[in-house]
């Protein structure tokens, strides 16, 4: 499905409004800052000092306490969301898919006028849209997706977050979609993402011919991305080996962004992409 | 080793397009993966099955290269040297002492094996031919490459109670036979006469040195001069290398009553005969047997009738009857076998006279007409001349010195014997029948010859009386297998004799008087007109009993024997081709 056929806008605008619905009306929800500030949603109590606004002051807590008391609120910002779609050739059974759901995040973002960057990442990171904030620019965008192509030969995470965070100094939310099947280690990548503060949201894109081995016999394994060749006698105890270090591949990066604070969802093609949004929105965003 | 199709080898050239064909075959399909380096993760942990799964392919091209080898081989059809490539007639030999037991087996059983161990090396390129031998020489297949044919004729063979005749194998050997025609292979224990056997007969000896006594001769006879007593006579062999002590148990009677337990030492070989008198000589079924456990069993009885005293009874039609009569009753006091009755005679004793009865002797029959024969007038010089020599009237008896006095000129009926004439070929003796009746006419005046007062004229009245009895012979007690038998009839050529053995339900028919070959021991039982009479048939054989014949040795030439190599390599090219497609499967499927 093209990514700008009406059907499937028609499919992005219900996951919008199912978004302001859950989320209180915007993205910026869910996004809560660490600052105080003039918002809507109670945060916490400080002492009055001078300056500060008169409005503020609880009297309720000043009748009941004798001391002025000020109600603090969260401070709702703008947010960049920054994507880093893995268009390495491991992806491209999956390309397709895993554009649909950074389509309909990218939308959803615009819709709340959030600004939207997305990066397709292999072993450099290449540029799919430019900074973009609102909800005109969505077709421009879905566009650009649409016509993004799977490069390199390798998916190196830490290479790409290193070029992220030197190109764009401003945190915001990085959201890496990705089979996370990546010889060179995902760790490093997210970790040195938190270590310049950005919030991580990790979703992870595998097909069932990933996760399970069909293969029986003597076959020449070819790696999609490097190209290596490797003549190989498959039987039934090596394909449960594999199945198991998949399994074992896909808790560890469970477990480690379950440690590192870091929001995941892994999901298949098999999977429709909105109900995995739908998913998301209703865990209550983007959050770990 | 010789190679039949030698042709075949260029099968060999198929290895080439065989080889490349395989390589084809193996060659892994190329499968492209996402996560290459868990797969590496998996293998690297599994490197101990490494070198065997590189060596794989080259065990699986081996096995095909193997497999294709035999296969050229087996269609080669490789030969044992010195195996001359010949149609086969294969005689058994299922004599009585191939029931012998050797290691657990039959030697007949080991026969049938050995046998069809050459048969099945035949493969169906070469004719053969089954035959079985003891007494006579019976083809059980005719010439034939149908395996299964030929196995079925081994396996029909079964063991009998004959002994062996090495004349019955000239009739497998034709006079005019070259070596170059077929092979002629006897399987035998070689318990023959080995000089009867023709050269052209290649012997296979099977079987081993095997201890055993049996009866070789064995005989009851009622003792004439001791009335109720009987004569026991017996004579073992042995092919044990020591002396044997055992009994020999003589038992009476359809419930073996025990009569006499004779002990005995058997030396090794044929034993000297050994003589015993029964005091209670009951007539009917004598059982003799060995108290020993051998390899052959068949010769460890012995099986005899004591004959009733059953005399024929002689009625005297005569004007002058004394010398007649005396005749009759010199053989009642003696031996019994004749007595003198004045009615429901057997035979009539007539002179001058023609009776009317079934059974007649004539002395000087009346001139005139009769059913036996057209008498007229006497003859004036006679000297007899024997017509037929060695006939029971004649037994003990020089005719040719009897002067036959008053004999006349006679037309003898169709069909009449004549056993002894005068120079001018006037019938002197002669047998004549006429339906029922059956007369021995003596043509001569014995009184006027003086017969009366020769030593020939109660013998002659004797041989007489028992010939139109059907008694030329007494019967014996026990005959041997392979003998035969002369029955008493009255009519030699059509009396029909109804045969017993064993007090078996089913009985068989015999035309003539004489019965035999004697197949099968046991107790026969025979029943005619004469009435009924029983006798013994016994292995009595000493080349079947001493079982170890060490003149005769295998003098087969080279022969093939077992399935063929051509087959066993085609089995070893299916087992090598199963063991690749294993393999194959295991690189297919893991």
């Amino acid at each position: 499905m093209l990514l700008t056929d009406p059907a499937f806008i028609r499919r992005l605008e219900t996951l919008t409004l199912l978004a302001r619905k859950v989320l209180g009306g915007t993205l910026q929800a869910d996004r809560k800052s660490t600052r105080k500030g003039a918002g809507i949603t109670f945060a916490d109590y400080s002492e009055y000092s001078l300056g500060d606004d008169y409005r503020a002051i609880d009297w309720r807590v000043y009748a009941r306490l004798d001391a002025l008391m000020i109600k603090l609120f969260e401070l709702e910002e703008d947010v960049t969301i920054y994507v880093l779609l893995d268009a390495s050739r491991s992806m491209a059974a999956k390309f397709d898919y895993a554009k649909q759901l950074v389509a309909a995040l990218a939308y959803i973002a615009l819709h709340s006028m959030d600004k939207v960057v997305l990066y397709g990442m292999a072993e450099d990171l290449s540029v799919i849209t430019r900074p973009t904030l609102g909800r005109g620019k969505a077709l421009s965008v879905l566009t650009q997706l649409e016509a993004a192509p799977t490069f390199g030969a390798d998916t190196d995470l830490t290479g790409a977050v290193h070029r992220l965070c030197q190109w764009h100094k401003k945190r915001g939310l990085v959201i890496a979609v990705s089979d996370f099947f990546m010889p060179q280690d995902f760790e490093e990548g997210l970790k040195l993402l938190q270590w310049h503060h950005h919030d991580v949201f990790c979703i992870q894109v595998q097909d069932t011919e990933d996760q399970r081995c069909d293969l029986k016999g003597d076959v020449e394994l070819q790696c999609v991305e490097s190209g290596r060749v490797r003549k190989m006698t498959i039987t039934q105890a090596e394909a449960r080996a594999y199945e198991q270090a998949v399994r074992n591949w896909n808790e560890r990066l469970r477990s480690f962004c379950a440690s590192r604070g870091i929001g995941l969802v892994s999901t298949t093609p098999q999977v429709p992409f909105d109900t995995v949004i739908q998913n998301i929105l209703r865990r209550g965003g983007l959050v770990s | 080793m010789s190679f039949l199709h030698p042709g075949y080898f260029l099968t060999f050239l198929a290895l080439a397009p065989l080889i490349a064909m395989y390589l084809l075959k193996v060659r892994p399909t190329r499968k492209p993966v996402t996560a290459f380096f868990l797969w590496e993760a998996v293998f690297d942990q599994k490197k101990n099955t490494a070198l065997f799964n590189r060596l794989r392919d080259l065990w699986s091209l081996l096995l095909l290269a193997l497999a294709l080898t035999a296969v050229t081989l087996a269609l080669t059809e490789p030969q044992i040297t010195g195996d001359r490539q010949k149609d086969l007639l294969l005689i058994i030999d299922h004599s009585a002492s191939m029931n012998a037991l050797d290691h657990g087996q039959s030697r007949l059983d080991a026969a049938r094996k050995a046998a069809t161990d050459i048969l099945r090396g035949l493969n169906g390129n070469r004719q053969a031919a089954v035959a079985s031998v003891g007494m006579d020489l019976r083809y059980e297949s005719h010439f034939t490459t149908s395996p299964r044919t030929l196995l079925d004729a081994v396996r029909r063979i079964e063991p009998s109670d004959e002994p062996f005749r090495s004349e019955a194998l000239a009739n497998a050997v034709p006079p005019d036979m070259t070596i170059d025609q077929y092979r002629i292979i006897l399987i035998s224990d070689g318990c023959c006469a080995h000089e009867a056997l023709d050269e052209r007969i290649e012997l296979i000896k099977i079987g081993t040195k095997q201890d055993n006594i049996g009866f070789v001769a064995c005989d009851l006879q009622r003792l004439s001069d001791q009335p109720g007593q009987a004569g026991l006579y017996f004579r073992l062999a042995s092919s044990f290398d020591r002396l044997v002590d055992t009994d020999v148990t003589l038992t009476w009677g359809p419930n073996d009553a025990i009569a006499k337990v004779i002990p005995v030492t058997v030396q090794p070989g044929i034993n000297a005969s050994e003589v015993y008198t029964l005091e209670a000589g009951e007539p009917g079924p004598w059982t003799a047997t060995l108290g020993i456990d051998d390899a052959l069993a068949l010769d460890n009885r012995a099986l005899m009738i004591l004959q009733p005293q059953r005399p024929i009874r002689v009625q005297v039609v005569c004007d002058e009857p004394f010398f007649l009569t005396h005749s009759i009753l010199a053989f009642a006091r003696t031996s019994g076998d004749l007595t003198c009755v004045t009615d429901g005679a057997d035979v009539v004793l007539a002179s001058g006279v023609i009776p009317d009865a079934q059974q007649a002797v004539i002395f000087n029959p009346p001139e005139g007409t009769s059913w036996c024969g057209r008498f007229g007038s006497e003859v004036d010089r006679v000297r007899a001349q024997v017509q037929v020599q060695d006939h029971p009237v004649l037994r003990h008896c020089d005719i040719e010195t009897l002067p036959f006095i008053g004999a006349r000129q006679v037309e003898l009926p169709e069909g009449s014997l004549v056993i002894a004439k005068n120079t001018d070929e006037v019938p002197l003796i002669y047998r004549v029948r006429d339906n029922e009746r059956s007369a021995l006419v003596i043509n001569m005046d014995p009184q006027d010859s003086e017969f009366y007062y020769s030593a020939w004229f109660p013998v002659l009245v004797y041989n007489a009386a028992g010939t139109l009895m059907g008694r030329q012979q007494p019967l014996a007690s026990a005959v041997p297998t392979g003998q035969s038998v002369e029955i008493p009839t009255l009519d030699l050529d059509n009396e029909t004799t109804e045969v017993r053995i064993n007090d078996q339900r089913e009985a068989f028919r015999i035309h003539g008087q004489i019965y035999g070959p004697i197949r099968r021991i046991g107790f026969h039982s025979l029943n005619n007109r004469t009435g009924q009479w029983s006798f013994g048939a016994d292995l009595f054989s000493p080349q079947e009993t001493l079982l170890n014949n060490p003149e005769t040795q295998t003098t087969a030439n080279a022969i093939r024997r077992g399935r063929p190599m051509s087959v066993l390599l085609a089995g070893l090219a299916i087992a090598l081709l199963l063991a690749e497609a294993i393999l194959y499967h295991l690189r297919k499927v893991g």
